[in-house]
């Protein structure tokens, strides 16, 4: 981990990558580190359900709108990070 | 307060009242975007003159019976429509809105192709591509239009066009199925009676508020939530499924804001804010008002509700105010519930009786572990229920196992269009009971359930369907969905079958290729969960891949899924390759 951002918001790649891999953690009911971050998300287990709700918090937590099939495109955690990090400067 | 829909001859007749009674009370508000500022209300007599209007629109150009598709999202031009259909004695056929997915659009010229209707109305942007999707199926004169605005004035439809209770008002087609869509036949009679029965069972009525965020094309949403409410002349809060699923926190906010008292959604819902609604969220939520939150549609897992419950209480939600609730879209959708004020029962049952091949009986187990059940009431007054050991025809003994059989008013007419299917479903008879006529035949739920001190209880399913998010998945389109995308499954044959873990997950037994290598195995597998998840919505983690010849089939070449899944969860499957999710893993002995 790098530096910990006190308002909470991560903003560094890598606080976005430890941020998405502690959302779908939760969304699956697994520890953080069994998500692999270079699995698609869907191997991860994520599902349409959990798209939808792992957008709406990228939405409420970074200001990027995303849906599901831009998701699905971007497809694991490491690729959504860059696509996120563009996008969050 | 007692509702009382005797007098009554359509629904229309029963909306007129209220509008008579209350034409400035709130009927529905629809969070139209992300925002509670873009919500749309109407009242009463406003929705009452847009019906109105567009009823007279169908009337002047459509015959009584004829069939209105309804692909449209939650919104006012769907209740309008809707409604509409109802007042002329046409028969509205609502179906999810394509909003761009392959799937749906497909869905939609199945459907079209089964009921052959008269118009089809859309959202603009959807239009198009359904009109080329109907052409390329030889379906290209069924008119399809933009929905619209309801447009000025006050007509009157002609007093001639009054539905009957028998006259038709609504296809209900299951909302999985692609393959050979069937729609449950309901006539305003049916309706009547299930949102009577409903009233009755779970004492939702007139002083409620009713608050919900279920697809208007499923037949909890639209008949107990948003039909219940019209028939009740009671307001209805609306919200769309995506709307929930994105935050599922705007389904309680929604609730609170519009003081409402009632709302149901399957079980999933309330696990999924159980765990993501926060502790700051909770602290700010208000949920005292709520007298009836009904979990059903999907299988109740006993757990996740008393999670759910222990977790609100923090926002004023009262115990007593859960309640378990057992329907399906063929008895209009209302069988059951927890009775108002009732937490609902639990039973912890003795696994080995519930399992037992010759006798299985639900049974509290003395042992203290067991497998933990919710009741979900008893079918109110208007409704027979009957537990039938499906190979006999002879009804079981209370507390006895077997498939749940009803009969009743709310019961439909059958499925459109399938004559011998509808025979062998909704006009069942009891052994040494063949004589009568069909009207005295029983509905044969598919669906296997035990009584106990006269409360039901849901145990299991004779029926192939599974139940994933609320949404009825039928194995048939799992299976061809595989195959339609991966060469090396192509023109071979798969099953899929339910599991619990502790909901149900989708498990995929297919044969692949001779040909294939070995070493391509994993990426196959990898390609079909993917393309399933996506692309039908539904999760399909446990995908294994097999020789031919081991899925095993009738000498008539059907699918033997429920052999396969006793196979599977016996650990009996001679996989290939194989990927299961943990939970499901554990599973097998």
């Amino acid at each position: 981990m790098t530096e910990t951002d006190v308002t909470g918001v991560p903003r560094t790649p890598a606080d976005i990558h430890a941020w998405l891999v502690e959302r779908v953690a939760l969304y699956l009911k697994r520890r953080a580190a069994d998500i692999d971050p270079d699995l698609p998300l869907t191997e991860n287990g994520l599902d349409s359900v959990y798209a939808h709700t792992l957008c709406a918090d990228i939405e409420d937590t970074l200001g990027v709108y995303l849906e599901p099939p831009q998701l699905w495109d971007v497809d694991t955690v490491t690729k959504l990070t860059a696509y996120l990090a563009d996008r969050t400067d | 307060m007692t509702l009382d829909f005797d007098g009554y001859q359509n629904i229309g007749e029963v909306f007129a009242d209220r509008v008579a009674a209350h034409p400035q009370r709130t009927a529905v508000s629809i969070a139209r975007g992300p925002t509670a500022a873009d919500e749309e209300t109407l009242d009463f007599a406003e929705l009452a003159r847009r019906a109105g209007v567009r009823a007279a629109g169908l009337a002047a150009r459509m015959d009584p019976g004829e069939r209105v598709i309804i692909a449209l999202p939650t919104s006012t031009e769907f209740v309008e429509v809707y409604l509409a259909c109802l007042l002329v004695g046409v028969v509205a056929v609502p179906i999810p809105a394509p909003g761009g997915s392959a799937q749906a659009a497909e869905r939609i010229v199945s459907v079209i192709g089964d009921c052959a209707p008269r118009l089809a109305v859309t959202e603009s942007g959807d239009r198009e591509p359904l009109v080329a999707g109907l052409r390329g199926h030889g379906l290209g004169h069924v008119p399809v239009e933009e929905v619209g605005q309801a447009g000025p004035g006050e007509p009157t439809p002609p007093p001639s066009r009054d539905p009957g209770r028998d006259t038709l008002a609504v296809l209900q087609y299951s909302s999985g199925s692609t393959g050979t869509p069937n729609g449950v036949m309901l006539d305003h009679g049916n309706i009547l009676a299930d949102i009577a029965a409903f009233h009755v069972g779970s004492g939702a009525g007139p002083e409620d508020v009713i608050g919900h965020w279920l697809p208007l094309h499923h037949d909890m949403g639209l008949l107990v939530q948003l039909t219940a409410g019209l028939l009740f002349g009671a307001p209805v809060a609306m919200m769309s499924p995506v709307g929930f699923v994105r935050r599922p926190v705007d389904w309680l906010r929604m609730l609170e804001h519009h003081a409402a008292t009632i709302t149901a959604a399957p079980n999933f819902a309330f696990e999924l804010c159980t765990r993501l609604v926060s502790d700051e969220q909770i602290d700010e939520l208000d949920l005292s008002r709520m007298r009836v939150v009904i979990n059903g549609s999907e299988p109740i897992d006993v757990p996740t509700m008393t999670a759910f419950v222990k977790r609100f209480a923090g926002a004023g939600l009262r115990p007593e105010a859960m309640a378990g609730a057992y329907g399906m879209a063929e008895a209009t959708v209302f069988v059951s519930a927890t009775p108002l004020g009732a937490q609902p029962t639990v039973l912890v049952a003795d696994r080995d009786r519930m399992e037992s091949a010759d006798d299985p009986a639900l049974v509290a187990t003395a042992r203290g572990e067991g497998k933990e059940l919710a009741g979900v009431g008893s079918p109110p007054e208007g409704f027979e229920i009957r537990i039938v050991d499906p190979r006999t025809r002879r009804p079981r003994s209370a507390g006895g196992i077997g498939e749940i059989w009803l009969r009743g008013a709310a019961i439909g007419r059958g499925y459109w269009n399938r004559t011998e299917l509808s025979a062998d479903v909704f006009a069942a008879r009891l052994a040494g009971d063949d004589a009568g006529p069909a009207s005295s035949g029983w509905l044969r739920t598919g669906d296997l359930g035990a009584l106990v001190d006269g409360e039901l209880f849901v145990t299991g399913r004779l029926k192939e369907m599974m139940i994933v998010h609320g949404r009825n998945v039928f194995p048939q389109d799992v299976e061809k969905a595989a195959r339609a995308g991966q060469p090396a499954l192509a023109g071979r044959v798969g099953a899929a079958f339910g599991v619990f873990a502790p909901d149900e997950r989708i498990v995929l037994v297919h044969e692949v290729d001779p040909a294939t290598p070995a070493a391509d195995l994993p990426a196959i597998v990898t390609d079909v969960a993917r393309r399933l998840t996506i692309e039908t919505e539904v999760p399909v983690r446990n995908v294994l891949l097999v020789r031919r010849g081991r899925v095993l089939r009738t000498t008539s070449g059907k699918i033997r899924r429920g052999e396969m899944r006793a196979k599977f969860l016996a650990g009996d499957i001679d996989a290939l390759h194989a990927e299961l999710e943990p939970a499901v893993r554990r599973l097998i002995g």
